[in-house]
């Protein structure tokens, strides 16, 4: 998307890098597999607790971890070599900051504050990853309409369209012509 | 080296322009072929064909090809003090399949800058010359809107009547009115009534991540049809690696390497290079073609444009709608009170979708759902787009670092704004942020000036009077190259402050009838 992230096009920094994999790693809906590629137990684990850490669960909203957003992050950077190797990173980074415990022994949000601020690059390589798990599933899409009314059938299965009401224009018509002559 | 059957027009490109040149001509009884690097676009990949469709816009069809680097694009790197993010797209129809739609005609002062206001170039034609152009472009496509803007010359009414402006767009009229700013709604690429076999929009909104039933009007749903229908011969795939000239130093054609990597030559009457404000310049510097005035490339612009996001307490319905709804041309003009001259457009558009309004904000952790739920169906953008002064500085030139998958040198692009349009966009955001509160709006918040929006590649293979500064003359036929026409964004002089597509169609359609007028010239 154009304007989705202030990092996109001029960045020349790891960020762009991780960003510019973006067009070779769409992961199609049908094509989650159940567990991770990239990442092992381990750190799988570590993403999943971060997955949570961004989107936590309440009485309305899945968590992401519910929704496989770090599975999905993972099976999408899959695509990449370099977005492997900084999920890898990032994974890892999580567990350096958990220390000796689990990450859900750890105050999880405070870790991934920290390894936002330390590591910044990867760290929004995850969130955008697992933002996009989120909000492509299903469960979420309908919790997304009850909860605010945006109804996320319409851009694919579209709705009537209402006529322009000419009479709004009544107002506007009265003006006067303010065309610059401009003839040679 | 094989060789192809001679047409009288090869067009090298199948946007918005050559599209519209194809069809022309044909329609006269030339007989043409068209070079397009890419292909169609599979109908199963439009992204709004899926309920994915904003993580699909990420990827495969992010509208930067340096993000994109699909397999028929080109390596691009922006660089400069402001960098432009580049948008376009490589397919049938080119960059129009991945266009807001957004469709204006350009005023008449925008053809008489120099003149008027000390500000770029005058154009080597004036609005009337192109205003029949419009006309014609206009019935051919399909556009919604309506006559009577007291802000422009009388015209032909558009075919069909205005798209829906939606809730919002009832927001942005009480907004300009409680202003006292002029407003109109706004012209659309997009049938809101069934035209000409095609079905009436049904309100999807995002109409750049694909239209699956076709009412917006991009290329690959209007000309290619019909000029295929007349025989025109579009050849996919094929990556044109130099313009080809005779000893007399005219066009002979152009050399290209198919999908399978196999060269070939077309020669043709007339070559036309429609390839866009990168893919053009890209190609007469490839050729060594056109360019004793050293302008092939320079003068790139890209219009000041940002966009204003304003909150309001109610739903905007922001899963309908197409983008355009109602805009203002009350600042357009200079005004001598203000310290920049020309001018910019603000536009009232639709609301943003679940993925985007999450990654804008940003926010993470205990507030996650709380931030979406305040801001999802509740915003609404604002888009502004000035007038961008062209400079000899910014440019775009040919990368021999980073080749594409045949050898072929890529694009860079060189962007600073300038004083005036820095001026500019700091003027019209500041505007678009009073519309949003005018309108009822309790936040406003904007994506400033960085990185440069750059969905309009124009100006770098100019038309103009001049030789000496400016590649082709004012029917499009380089000045260096007989034979040899350029249309397509990069003929623009200068680019007025409107998205340009309907005046790179109108210009398209006037340079088929000035080739074929001046068919048995030479």
């Amino acid at each position: 998307m154009a304007f989705d992230s202030k990092t996109v096009g001029s960045d020349p920094g790891e960020s762009f890098a991780l960003t510019r994999e973006l067009g070779h790693t769409y992961l199609p809906l049908d094509a989650t597999p159940p567990g991770f590629i990239v990442l092992d137990e381990k750190r799988g684990a570590a993403l999943a607790a971060l997955a949570d850490a961004l989107i936590p669960g309440d009485r309305h909203w899945p968590s992401a971890a519910d929704t496989g957003a770090a599975q999905y992050a993972d099976n999408s950077a899959a695509r990449s070599g370099l977005q492997r190797e900084a999920l890898i990173r990032l994974a890892d980074a999580l567990l350096a900051a958990t220390g000796a415990g689990s990450p859900e022994e750890a105050e999880v949000a405070a870790v991934a504050a920290a390894v936002e601020e330390e590591h910044g690059a990867l760290f929004q390589l995850g969130l955008e990853l697992i933002f996009e798990g989120y909000y492509r599933d299903g469960r979420v899409q309908e919790v997304v309409e009850q909860r605010t009314g945006y109804l996320p059938t319409v851009p694919v299965t579209g709705m009537r369209m209402d006529p322009f009401d000419e009479s709004r224009l009544e107002k506007v018509k009265e003006r006067p012509s303010r065309v610059r002559e401009a003839r040679s | 080296m094989s060789r192809q059957a001679d047409c009288d027009v090869l067009v090298i490109g199948s946007g918005a322009a050559g599209s519209a040149i194809c069809w022309r001509l044909a329609a006269k009884g030339a007989k043409v072929i068209c070079l397009e690097q890419g292909g169609w676009v599979p109908p199963d990949s439009v992204p709004k064909r899926h309920t994915d469709w904003e993580v699909r816009g990420r990827h495969y069809w992010n509208f930067s090809p340096a993000i994109r680097r699909g397999a028929s694009d080109y390596p691009l790197t922006n660089e400069g003090p402001d960098p432009v993010d580049c948008y376009m797209f490589t397919a049938v129809g080119g960059s129009t399949v991945g266009f807001g739609a957004q469709y204006w005609r350009l005023l008449p002062s925008d053809f008489r800058t120099r003149t008027l206001d000390d500000f770029g170039v005058d154009w080597p034609i004036s609005y009337e010359d192109l205003a029949p152009y419009y006309d014609l472009n206009e019935r051919e496509i399909g556009v919604s809107g309506l006559a009577g803007d007291p802000t422009a010359p009388p015209r032909t009414a558009p075919p069909l009547p205005p798209t829906s402006p939606g809730v919002i767009g009832e927001r942005w009229m009480d907004g300009f009115e409680s202003l006292g700013w002029h407003w109109w709604p706004q012209d659309n690429a997009i049938v809101s009534r069934d035209y000409r076999g095609r079905n009436a929009c049904v309100n999807r909104n995002f109409c750049a991540f694909g239209c699956p039933t076709g009412a917006r009007s991009s290329a690959d749903v209007t000309y290619w049809p019909m000029a295929l229908k007349l025989g025109v011969e579009l050849r996919t795939g094929a990556r044109v690696s130099e313009i080809t000239t005779k000893a007399d130093g005219s066009a002979r054609g152009a050399v290209y390497y198919d999908e399978s990597g196999q060269v070939h030559e077309i020669r043709a009457d007339r070559v036309v290079a429609s390839a866009g404000g990168l893919g053009t310049p890209r190609l007469l510097l490839m050729s060594g073609l056109a360019n004793s005035s050293d302008m092939v490339g320079r003068n790139f612009m890209v219009h000041v444009q940002s966009l204003v996001i304003a909150r309001f307490e109610a739903e905007v319905d922001s899963h309908a709608g197409s983008i355009g709804v109602v805009s203002s041309r009350e600042f357009y003009e200079t005004d001598p009170a203000n310290d920049y001259k020309r001018g910019f457009i603000v536009a009232g558009n639709r609301g943003y979708s679940p993925l985007l309004t999450a990654l804008q904000h940003r926010e993470w952790g205990e507030g996650h759902h709380a931030s979406l739920e305040h801001n999802l169906n509740h915003e609404a953008s604002i888009y502004v787009c000035g007038d961008d002064e062209p400079s000899l500085e910014n440019r775009v030139t040919l990368d021999r670092d980073q080749l594409d998958d045949w050898g072929l040198p890529g694009v860079r692009t060189h962007y600073e704004l300038s004083d005036n349009s820095r001026k500019i966009g700091v003027a019209a955001i500041a505007r678009g942020r009073e519309l949003g509160l005018a309108s009822g709006a309790t936040e406003v918040r904007d994506v400033g000036l960085s990185p440069i929006l750059g969905w309009h590649l124009l100006g770098t293979a100019r038309m103009g009077d001049d030789p000496a500064a400016s590649v082709t003359d004012a029917d499009h036929e380089c000045h260096d190259v007989p034979g040899l026409f350029v249309a397509d964004g990069s003929s623009l002089p200068t680019g007025g402050a409107v998205n340009p597509a309907n005046t790179i169609q109108a210009l398209a359609l006037r340079a088929a009838d000035r080739i074929w007028d001046k068919r048995h010239d030479r």
